[in-house]
């Protein structure tokens, strides 16, 4: 059922963003108001639901889906983060982790979500309606917010108050939600104040008609997020409105008699959906002045967004968008002429929807929430067409050109420099040449072949929905769409497109969808959502298509003409509601502006795209938005005339000269613009003057800050980006790494293997000259040859040495890998003992085997809990104590030498030697006598004793005494150490040093009787050498006298039951090893050197308690076998006791290590 | 089509029927493995002795980077003790058992056998050439002696093999917490 492939893929890269997640939500904790946070959030949640919906993972898009809601509102600061509303959150992204280990296992998805969907959904209601209480004078949150954007609008109108909004606020909310945080975020914080008593004002009027509203509709809001269009239609069959509005189709059809502003509505329609048309056809005069102010407020708001939102993206993520679009918007202009033409309207209808969805998603992608706003409405438009009205279908298509223009002005900065691109769009070498051109940073190659597969299957597509037409059984074609979707969607994530996958996505549900009603016998079922989707993404990518200039006309007369108006309004309204008037005045004059500026660059762009583009397709759409939108625009408003196109195209050069920004956009097409631009030149001239320029100077300014700030963000997002398409990742099976890495250690031995050739031919060159009295010149060949031999030994030796640091570095990652999941485990604890820790993290870049950093992650674990629950204090105590309350836990890794030194410091009470001392009394490990005189750091290596633990009550993080051991145990068997220095009242730090790699070691080479044997460099402290008579027995353990302690000595040669053979039998050599608490001497006969060894396993049978970790082959072949030292010592020590095992003393030891422990000091005695 | 398939059929019924073995010998006894299971056959390889592992467990090899288990087969199956005049020319067969690769060492490796399947009777209950029937897979005659075909798995059983290691450690003993 499920594609194990692709879940193979799925998983890692699911955990991946969980953890980003993760990172991110435990940020979002500490800076509830970071946006940017927030935003990371959401694309995490956003690649996992398109991803697992696509794999079809039911209940992962399912959860996805509903904390993207719920990351929307706060997105939209409809809800605050509390505390219950970040934990909900974090909750899911371990819910979604537990399924995606289901997956893992099982392949399905076993756990239940039901629980926390509950949770968002309650979250999600309670968000918005706590927001309703910072708006006591308003009985719903909804209508407030909706009112933000109709009170911009009214603030220009003096008899705004006589417009019944009744319905308005509920449905505008629901766009609202989508276009809020783009449109407002400027505006409102000026607007708020006279917005809330606009608001008030309106209520009043429409009161009794909202009664019922305010209780249920937060709640659905939040569930049918998606559904806004469904759900602004429910909204409005309660008040009744229904006849008015429930359907786009109907609102078109009553366009011609609302005559003047029908294309007002339109534009108003599409920005606030359709069902404004009621109170403006009742207040038709009011309407026609009301439309204007908003649409420019609207143009603001994009314009602005885009501005915000531009810097945010790089600008390859936008080339490609833009691209898309453009396409999407050809087909989508395509579709709009065949739907006039075609009788059977329905799968045409989906088609477009299918391209809108697309085009939403790559926005949502790009972070456009209005431009996804726009093609929701308009995918609403269509639905509603489609279920609700099929008769009035003839009319559809002008809406559907409303829609394609107001995309288009959206995209006022882009669209100019994509022109050379839209002049060569229909050959690749055109638009390989673009790319080039403009950014080096960009993988060109990369880019072109997805481009052209882009293409390719575009186009596929677009024959599939043109032939399904007139196709009676549309199943097996939509079948046949779903390849090529599915290559694009590949595609696009592969290019890390997001967007793009989802727009795929959703066309295929979309065709799943159509599918099944054709299935249902339900409507007839077309290419129309095919159509729109290719249409839409040619909206996203304006570049493709001419169509829609037209379009820009009410827009454009709507702002330069209500624009000083406005600013009256605002500056009237102002005295009395803003505390700080003139700035108020200021923003408001600005925001205008800049809109007008945008409007106009926009105009142009489109402009040229239409000049440039002039084919059958964009002609034909031209006519359609020209003649019906623009004219009915223009008899209502302000110009008049048909003049719509060139009408707006002179707003460029105007622009130009006093935008920054607009004239590095423009500067590529001005040459292409100047004949268009001639004739209508002056005619524009005289309204810019009169409009446009006065207000320019406050314009200019913010506006080119904003495009060089712009600049400069991108670079860097270049730079990031760039990193990443070189950093590109492959996933390779462990095991073949594994391999290599072997391979890599028999080079290493074979380099030591021409070491002993090189030395040999040197002892034979010595044999010829004593043996065979050879003189020089007899001898200088061989000498000769000796002298090469070594050269090409140290040749080969730098080779390997190479070759094994690099293939040592693959399986090397940043220990941040390791880090990065403690914020987490700190948080969770925290909250559990109510107190207040942070959690520093250093050196995060240092680099460990993978292996390694896995089998480190638990003991860590362990480390930190003690931490948190022994060392950090209450906040009290720490007070008391006159620390910062907040209490500090420090993870640091380092390098040194050869290993990786890992630290882990905390700042809380330490450990007391006393408690040490008291609790290994009370648990009868030790006696008094023996732990007086442990050193300080001796007593500190009791708590890694098996059952040993200091805490009084036994916690439900730590305390049983069952774990530190274990840490030891883990650390050890990585050939680490671990060291635990404290200090009461100050702190504890644990020390761990862990060698770079698992493979391959320094270790000591020894000779007892007549093999060799490896002592891994780390466990070696010291080496000695000792006269045998210096020994004493001290029951039963040979021990000799260290620097004022004692040193149990462990002979290899008997242990091992090997002949002992020294060349002085007086003297002895002793390894010093520390096998964790107490240092050991090892008596062998020999020491060989030091040498890198790798480390290969024996057998299991072999390995398993033979006080062997592996063995090693030297540069002769021989295999000399490691020593694992603390278990060698511990066996036979262990064997040393059972010899003496009748002794009760010993029966109160578990533990060998302890034994050697009470040992030292000849006056000991031990009963 | 139908000719190919059939001497397809017919090779493969042969191959039902015969089973090639590698024959050995260890002081006079014939033995048999299935080639199968032979990775490879070596001569002489210096072997690493380990300390404290069971008495058979001759030691390590380096076999090409790998170090592989060698077993004195004599010393696992307490055959009698080899005769001085035997020398120490062995070979040391390299089989592959339950994923690990082990060398036994065995007097002799005399040629690759090919016998039919339906010769090879179950072991006997009594012991054949001194030797447990729990490691003999069964018995078939080549050339009027008798060839013991061995089962490898029994002999290499690890849970044995770890048994006899454990003797030699001291029993662990129990903390009275």
């Amino acid at each position: 059922m499920i594609d194990l492939s692709m879940l193979q893929d799925f998983i890692p890269e699911t955990v991946e963003h969980l953890e980003e997640m993760e990172n991110n939500l435990l940020k979002l904790e500490e800076d509830a108001t970071n946006i940017e946070l927030l935003n990371e959030i959401f694309r995490s949640v956003h690649t996992i639901k398109g991803a697992s919906e696509y794999i079809g993972l039911a209940r992962i898009a399912e959860l996805s889906h509903k904390l993207e809601n719920l990351l929307e509102l706060l997105r939209q600061q409809k809800t605050t983060p509390t505390r219950q509303l970040l934990d909900t959150l974090i909750a899911s992204r371990d819910r979604i982790a537990v399924l995606v280990e289901d997956l893992d296992r099982t392949q399905t998805e076993d756990t239940e979500i039901g629980d926390l969907l509950k949770k968002i959904a309650v979250l999600a209601a309670t968000g918005t309606e706590t927001d309703e209480d910072t708006a006591p004078a308003l009985p719903d949150e909804e209508p407030l917010q909706a009112d933000l954007l109709l009170s911009e609008e009214d603030l220009d109108l003096t008899d705004s108050t006589t417009i019944d909004t009744g319905p308005d606020p509920l449905d505008m909310a629901d766009h609202e939600g989508e276009l809020e945080s783009l449109e407002l975020d400027e505006i409102d914080d000026e607007l708020e104040l006279p917005d809330l008593n606009e608001d008030a004002r309106e209520l009043e009027l429409t009161g009794p008609a909202d009664g019922d509203q305010p209780l249920d509709h937060p709640i659905e809001l939040t569930d049918v997020d998606d559904d806004d269009q469904e759900l602004s239609l429910a909204d409005l069959d309660d008040d009744g409105e229904l006849g008015l509005a429930d359907s786009p189709a109907k609102e078109q059809t009553a366009e011609p008699q609302a005559q003047d502003e029908g294309g007002h509505e339109l534009e108003l329609g599409d920005l606030l959906d359709e069902d404004d048309t009621g109170p403006n056809e009742v207040h038709a005069d009011d309407a026609t002045n009301e439309d204007a102010p908003l649409v420019a407020e609207e143009n603001a708001g994009d314009s602005q967004g885009l501005v915000i939102l531009a810097e945010d993206y790089d600008r390859e993520l936008f080339e490609i968008y833009i691209d898309q679009l453009k396409e999407n918007h050809q087909e989508l202009a395509r579709l709009n002429e065949e739907l006039k033409a075609s009788e059977d309207k329905t799968a045409l209808w989906d088609r477009c929807l299918e391209l809108l969805q697309q085009l939403k998603s790559a926005s949502n992608y790009m972070g456009y929430e209005k431009v996804v706003a726009v093609y929701e409405d308009w995918c609403a438009d269509i639905f509603r067409v489609q279920k609700g009205d099929l008769e009035t279908q003839a009319a559809a298509p002008e809406f559907m050109n409303d829609y394609m223009h107001r995309i288009q002005k959206t995209f006022p900065q882009i669209q100019p420099e994509d022109e050379p691109r839209q002049t060569t769009e229909a050959d690749e070498t055109g638009d390989a040449a673009e790319i080039e051109a403009y950014d080096e940073e960009h993988d060109e190659e990369l880019f072109e072949i997805f481009l052209d597969q882009l293409r390719e299957n575009f186009n596929l597509l677009k024959k599939i929905s043109e032939d399904l037409v007139d196709e009676n059984n549309k199943t097996p074609i939509l079948d046949s769409c779903l390849g090529p979707l599915q290559k694009l969607k590949k595609s696009a994530n592969y290019m890390g497109y997001e967007a793009l996958a989802d727009i795929y996505d959703r066309w295929e549900e979309d065709i799943e969808q159509a599918k099944t009603d054709e299935a249902g016998g339900g409507a007839d079922i077309g290419t129309d959502f095919m159509l729109a989707y290719l249409r839409e993404i040619l909206q996203h990518f304006p570049q493709i298509v001419s169509a829609a200039d037209s379009a820009f006309g009410p827009a454009d007369t709507a702002v330069q003409t209500t624009a000083p108006a406005r600013d009256d309004t605002v500056q009237d309204d102002a005295p009395a509601k803003e505390p700080e008037p003139p700035e108020t005045a200021a923003t408001a004059k600005q925001i205008p502006v800049e809109t007008t500026a945008d409007e106009a660059e926009l105009f142009g762009e489109l402009g040229q795209a239409f000049d440039a583009y002039h084919n059958g397709i964009s002609v034909t759409a031209q006519d359609e938005n020209g003649t019906k939108v623009d004219a009915q625009l223009f008899s209502a408003g302000q110009d008049g005339a048909d003049t719509d196109i060139e009408d707006k195209e002179p707003d460029l050069p105007d622009i130009q000269s006093s935008d920054e920004l607009g004239d590095m956009l423009f500067s590529s097409e001005s040459d292409e613009l100047a004949p268009a631009l001639s004739a209508p030149a002056p005619e524009f001239q005289q309204t810019a003057g009169n409009q446009v320029a006065p207000v320019e100077p406050v314009e200019a300014e913010p506006e080119q800050e904003d495009a060089a700030d712009g600049n400069g963000k991108k670079t860097a997002k270049f730079e990031a980006l760039r990193e990443k398409l070189a950093k590109q990742n492959i996933r390779v099976d462990a095991s073949k790494i594994d391999a290599l890495m072997n391979q890599v250690g028999e080079l290493v031995v074979s380099r030591a293997w021409f070491s002993q050739l090189f030395n040999e031919m040197r002892d034979f060159q010595l044999h010829l000259k004593q043996y065979y009295n050879m003189d020089k010149k007899e001898l200088k060949r061989a000498r000769n040859l000796t002298f090469r031999l070594s050269e090409a030994t140290v040749a080969l030796g730098r080779v390997a040495n190479d070759l094994q640091e690099g293939v040592m570095k693959i399986r090397m990652l940043p220990i941040a890998q390791l880090f990065s999941r403690y914020p987490r485990l700190v948080r969770d604890l925290v909250r559990d003992s109510g107190k207040k820790v942070r959690l520093d993290i250093k050196g995060e870049e240092t680099e460990l085997d993978k292996m390694i950093i896995e089998e480190l992650s638990d003991p860590f674990i362990h480390i930190i809990r003690n931490a948190m629950d022994h060392g950090i204090e209450t906040v009290g105590e720490r007070e008391r104590k006159g620390k910062p309350a907040t209490g500090k836990i420090t993870l640091e890794a380092y390098h040194e030498s050869n290993h990786v030194v890992i630290e882990i410091a905390d700042d809380g009470r330490g450990i007391d030697a006393e408690r040490i001392k008291l609790a290994a009394i009370r648990k009868g490990f030790l006696n008094t006598e023996s732990l007086d005189r442990m050193t300080p750091k001796e007593l500190m290596g009791l708590i890694m004793q098996p059952g040993f633990s200091t805490a009084h009550e036994v916690t439900h993080t730590s305390g049983r005494g069952v774990g530190m051991d274990v840490v030891k145990k883990n650390i050890e068997k990585l050939n680490g150490t671990i060291e635990v220095d404290s200090k009461v009242n100050v702190g504890t730090r644990f020390r761990i040093k862990i060698p770079l790699t698992l493979a391959i070691i320094p270790a000591l080479l020894v000779r007892v009787g007549t093999d060799l044997y490896t002592v891994p460099l780390s466990a070696v402290e010291e080496t000695l050498r000792i006269n045998n008579n210096a020994t004493n027995i001290i029951e039963g353990f040979e021990v000799i006298h260290l620097r004022e302690n004692t040193l149990p000595l462990v002979r290899l040669a008997d242990i091992f039951k090997k002949q002992s053979s020294t060349k002085d039998p007086d003297r002895a050599f002793v390894v010093v090893v520390n096998t964790g608490l107490q240092a050991v001497g090892l008596v062998v006969d020999e020491l060989i050197g030091q040498e890198e060894v790798v480390i290969k396993p024996l057998v299991d049978y072999l390995q398993e308690k033979s006080g062997f970790s592996g063995a090693t082959i030297l540069g002769d072949g021989r295999i000399s076998l490691i020593l694992d030292v603390y278990k060698l010592v511990n066996m036979s020590i262990n064997r040393r006791v059972k010899q003496q095992a009748q002794s009760p003393f010993w029966t109160n030891m578990d533990n060998s290590m302890d034994m050697l422990r009470v040992l030292p000091g000849p006056q000991d005695t031990f009963h | 089509m139908e000719h190919a398939i059939s001497t397809e059929r017919v090779e493969s019924t042969e191959k039902e029927n015969l089973k090639q073995l590698v024959g050995f010998n260890i002081g006079k006894e014939q033995f048999g493995v299935d080639i199968l299971s032979v990775q490879e056959i070596i001569r002489y390889a210096p072997i690493t002795a380990v300390p404290d592992s069971p008495g058979f467990i001759e030691g390590v090899i380096n076999l090409r980077g790998s170090i592989i288990p060698v077993i004195d087969l004599r010393k696992r199956l307490n055959l009698y003790k080899k005769e001085l005049h035997e020398g120490a020319d062995t070979w040391i067969v390299i089989l592959q058992i339950n994923n690990r690769v082990t060398g036994f060492i065995v007097d002799k490796v005399t040629r690759v056998l090919k016998i039919e399947t339906k010769t090879i009777e179950p072991p006997p209950d009594i012991v054949v050439a001194g030797l447990k029937s729990q490691y003999i897979r069964g018995v078939c005659k080549v050339d009027q002696k008798l060839l013991i075909l061995l089962d490898f798995d029994q002999i290499l059983m690890v849970d044995e093999v770890l048994e006899l290691n454990t003797l030699h450690e001291p029993r662990q003993i129990a903390n009275p917490l």
